[in-house]
């Protein structure tokens, strides 16, 4: 039973490690995944970005017309070329949020 | 009457419209570029007086293939050009003074060349553009023989778009003109003009894998000018409406697209054949 309750407390840490390294960016425009692909393509080059998550490190959910995006652990996102990277797609990027590590969403300030 | 009946039997203009029916959609991200492969067929031997059904006892047909190799490259979002390649397998059974004649040709037609621009909206759950494509179709196909595939003429086609997408709806106008020169061996195929409406929903798709279907219904305005009396290819003056559903499917990168167009309304000049129904299918990528 103490095995049990030390392996989900690591796991816990684990996870909310990984969420701390995300961060979401609202998108004005983005409605169709299959038009994303040019927003995904740039912003999965950006060098801070963790590429074994999500698809190449990018998650786009068009229903709320968000971003995600993992960074590398101890890394800091460019902000400037991250919204280079989705207007070059052909989007229009608002505004960035920290994904705290109880999944809630925080401004986040450059 | 025969000699009417021969030059006008079969029809329809080039079926390169100057919109870009699957790539509107993308690539819109700068130095996009895309390819598709789009199989489209149409043919009939029902006769056709004006707007009526005619006899058709002595079994004349014709039945159209072809197999488009697209590209598109963007620039940026506001600027792409685009690239369709024909390759036609064409036959038809026509009267010629005499007992019906079999005539067929296949081989490489008329590339078209466009350059669509766009203005671009982005709102919060919302897109729409914009979009003017002047292109140039250019005589690359054969236009000799009993049964050309092109009238060896330099054309010029101009066509205003707008398309407006949100997570469930998808619509998309396009007006389209085409100016045809004159061509070899004295052809001259007329002038036509269309409208081409897209409607549709966005029922399905996952932010996991990328993947997602679109669902939509086309309806097709077609006008075509009569051409000359030396036309032999398969252009006829005529006014048509087709109406049918449009299915989508894409993961990734990757894109299918089926389509069927019932032809709902038909009026040809004088007499000639129907052009049918149209089906197609296509697969495209993007990168």
């Amino acid at each position: 039973m103490k095995i049990k309750i030390f392996v989900a407390f690591i796991l816990t840490l684990a996870s909310n490690a990984v969420i701390a390294d995300d961060y979401v960016v609202e998108v004005h425009g983005l409605v169709c995944s299959f038009c994303a692909q040019g927003v995904i393509k740039n912003i999965s080059k950006l060098p801070f970005i963790d590429q074994s998550r999500f698809t190449k490190g990018v998650k786009v959910e068009i229903e709320d017309q968000k971003v995600t995006i993992s960074v590398k652990a101890g890394e800091r996102p460019d902000i400037d070329g991250l919204f280079e990277a989705i207007r070059s797609g052909g989007y229009e990027p608002i505004e960035v949020w920290v994904v705290q590590s109880d999944g809630q969403l925080s401004t986040y300030v450059r | 009457m025969r000699r009417l009946l021969a030059v006008s039997a079969l029809f329809i203009c080039t079926l390169s419209h100057a919109h870009q029916p699957v790539m509107d959609m993308a690539p819109r991200w700068a130095n996009g570029y895309g390819i598709q492969i789009r199989y489209e067929w149409y043919g009939s031997n029902d006769l056709k007086r004006g707007r009526d059904d005619s006899a058709n006892l002595q079994g004349f047909e014709r039945f159209v293939n072809t197999t488009w190799l697209e590209g598109v490259y963007t620039f940026d979002r506001s600027v792409r050009l685009t690239a369709k390649i024909p390759f036609v397998d064409q036959r038809r059974v026509v009267d010629q003074n005499g007992p019906p004649v079999n005539q067929s040709a296949s081989g490489l037609g008329d590339i078209v060349i466009g350059l669509p621009l766009k203005r671009y909206s982005n709102h919060q759950a919302m897109t729409q553009n914009w979009s003017f494509t002047p292109s140039l179709r250019m005589p690359t196909g054969t236009s000799s023989g009993d049964f050309p595939i092109s009238d060896g003429s330099w054309d010029l086609g101009l066509s205003l778009g707008f398309s407006r997408e949100t997570p469930t709806f998808y619509q998309l106008y396009d007006l389209y003109y085409w100016k045809e020169g004159s061509g070899r061996h004295g052809m001259q195929t007329g002038d036509s003009f269309g409208l081409d409406v897209n409607l549709g929903i966005h029922p399905w798709h996952s932010n996991e894998t990328n993947s997602g279907i679109f669902l939509m219904w086309d309806l097709s305005v077609r006008h075509n000018d009569a051409p000359n009396q030396q036309n032999l290819t398969t252009a006829a003056g005529a006014d048509r409406i087709y109406t049918g559903p449009i299915f989508v499917a894409y993961r990734q990168n990757l894109m299918f697209r089926a389509e069927f167009k019932f032809l709902a309304y038909e009026r040809v000049d004088n007499i000639g054949l129907s052009r049918g129904n149209q089906f197609s299918l296509s697969v495209g990528a993007t990168f």
